[in-house]
């Protein structure tokens, strides 16, 4: 008669022994720390700490980037470079055309607003910065961008793009920031048509921006603008943020929602702005 | 008892290392999607079906850990996610016969499976997404396809 061997004996594993309890009071640990985390934001503050362990990871993924840029001299040829200046040349006499005419019109508006007795104004402070790696990280829809602490870059300001609003500043370690994008589902954004009629708040829904709910009464049709509002005092009033793509029905009948298509995304342009609120116009 | 080797220790320390800077690179991002593979849970799917690696519940946990300070949504979110993946590694081992290379790769898919899985559901409860199916298809594809090419430099390096 033939044995019959043991399955046990078969099996490319043979350690199997796993402690019930020792798993469940460590899983139930996990669940104790992500409560703390998404109440007291502890990793956020853990990684701002140690960034002496992330820069240098930022640092060698970006190093190749860098030393091309560097050394981008080398390779241009002097024909290149003569041609880009003509063109930059031309681009700096358009601009200084239309910025006579902004000059007017701001020093119009100063006079008018005066005379209105109108609130004061807001003055925001431009920080110049570039997105570096990672551009996205895995789970989250955020970019990071090589200003931070360093740079006065703060907490909550604006980014922009020449496109339009890209998002907000989620958090600021030394030299980096991470930004969350403008249709990540944490983001909201006052919001206003470009006439300056229909107030609303924007919403990011990971695809797109939407207002979940607008009274069927207000006239918003597709291919509308919406601009900043400046409401919130985080977002200069009329930075564009997007384009009317659609208008769904609800159960509601007396509602709307409105999907509106950013004009920019982080991942669009290199070079972004950030816009800090630095306080009031006397 | 598991013999520990020293060999392969340090080669899943440098491919601890390898992950780390290939998460933070979206070499497989695909139409503005973010399904980059999920480098560490491949690492820890090679580390449980390696004969020669001691891996224990805590040991995963405190890896964990190390993970979610790096590139975590919440902290907690990669511990969980490995202790139940090794855990259903064990579970699986326990009650089916894992007797040949095929039946261990196909341990390996649902391991990943239910890894990316805990991932997804721990960012979507806390960052209020909605459950993206055909992202997390492409992740799936692309982190089977990492899970090869890690399996060869393995095999190079042994």
């Amino acid at each position: 008669m033939v044995a019959r061997k043991s399955t046990k004996n078969l099996k490319l594993f043979v350690d199997t022994a796993v402690s019930i309890p020792t798993f469940l009071v460590l899983v139930i640990f996990c669940f104790i720390l992500m409560g703390i985390d998404s109440r007291f934001n502890i990793t956020k503050e853990i990684r701002k700490n140690f960034t002496i362990f992330t820069t240098p990871i930022y640092s060698i993924i970006n190093a190749p980037n860098r030393i091309y840029k560097e050394n981008l001299n080398f390779f241009s040829s002097k024909k290149i470079l003569i041609e880009e200046n003509v063109k930059l040349k031309k681009k700096l006499y358009a601009l200084e055309l239309a910025n006579q005419t902004n000059i007017t019109i701001e020093s119009e508006n100063k006079t008018l607003r005066q005379k209105l007795n109108l609130k004061k104004k807001y003055l925001f402070k431009n920080i110049n910065s570039e997105i570096i790696r990672p551009s996205t990280k895995v789970n989250q829809r955020t970019v990071t961008i090589n200003k931070g602490n360093n740079n006065n870059v703060k907490e909550g300001s604006a980014v922009i793009n020449n496109f339009g609003l890209i998002g907000q500043i989620y958090s600021v370690y030394d030299n980096s920031s991470e930004v969350t994008s403008l249709v990540s589902e944490q983001f909201g954004v006052p919001a206003m048509l470009e006439n300056g009629l229909q107030n609303s708040i924007l919403y990011g829904n990971g695809q797109n921006l939407i207002i979940p709910f607008s009274s069927i009464y207000n006239k918003i049709n597709i291919g509308d603008i919406y601009v900043t509002s400046g409401l919130d005092k985080i977002y200069p009033k009329g930075i564009k943020v997007g384009k009317v793509s659609s208008v769904i029905p609800t159960s509601d009948s007396q509602f709307v929602k409105i999907v509106i298509a950013p004009f920019t995304r982080p991942e669009t342009s290199s070079q972004v702005t950030i816009i800090t609120p630095t306080g009031t116009s006397k | 008892m598991k013999i520990i080797n020293k060999k392969e220790n340090i080669f899943f320390l440098l491919l601890f290392i390898f992950s780390l800077f290939l998460s933070h690179l979206n070499i497989f991002d695909f139409a503005n999607q973010n399904t980059n593979p999920e480098y560490f849970i491949i690492l820890i799917t090679i580390m449980i079906n390696s004969k020669s690696t001691n891996i224990s519940l805590i040991r995963v946990f405190i890896m964990g850990l190390i993970i979610d300070f790096f590139i975590g949504v919440i902290l907690g979110q990669y511990s969980f996610t490995l202790l139940i993946m090794l855990v259903f590694h064990k579970v699986y081992n326990h009650y089916f016969s894992v007797i040949s290379e095929e039946h261990k790769g196909i341990l390996q898919f649902f391991t990943i499976l239910i890894g990316i899985i805990c991932i997804n559901l721990v960012a979507i409860s806390n960052l209020d997404q909605g459950f993206d199916f055909i992202n997390i298809l492409l992740v799936l594809i692309f982190t089977f396809l990492a899970l090869q090419i890690f399996q060869f430099l393995k095999k190079i390096f042994f």
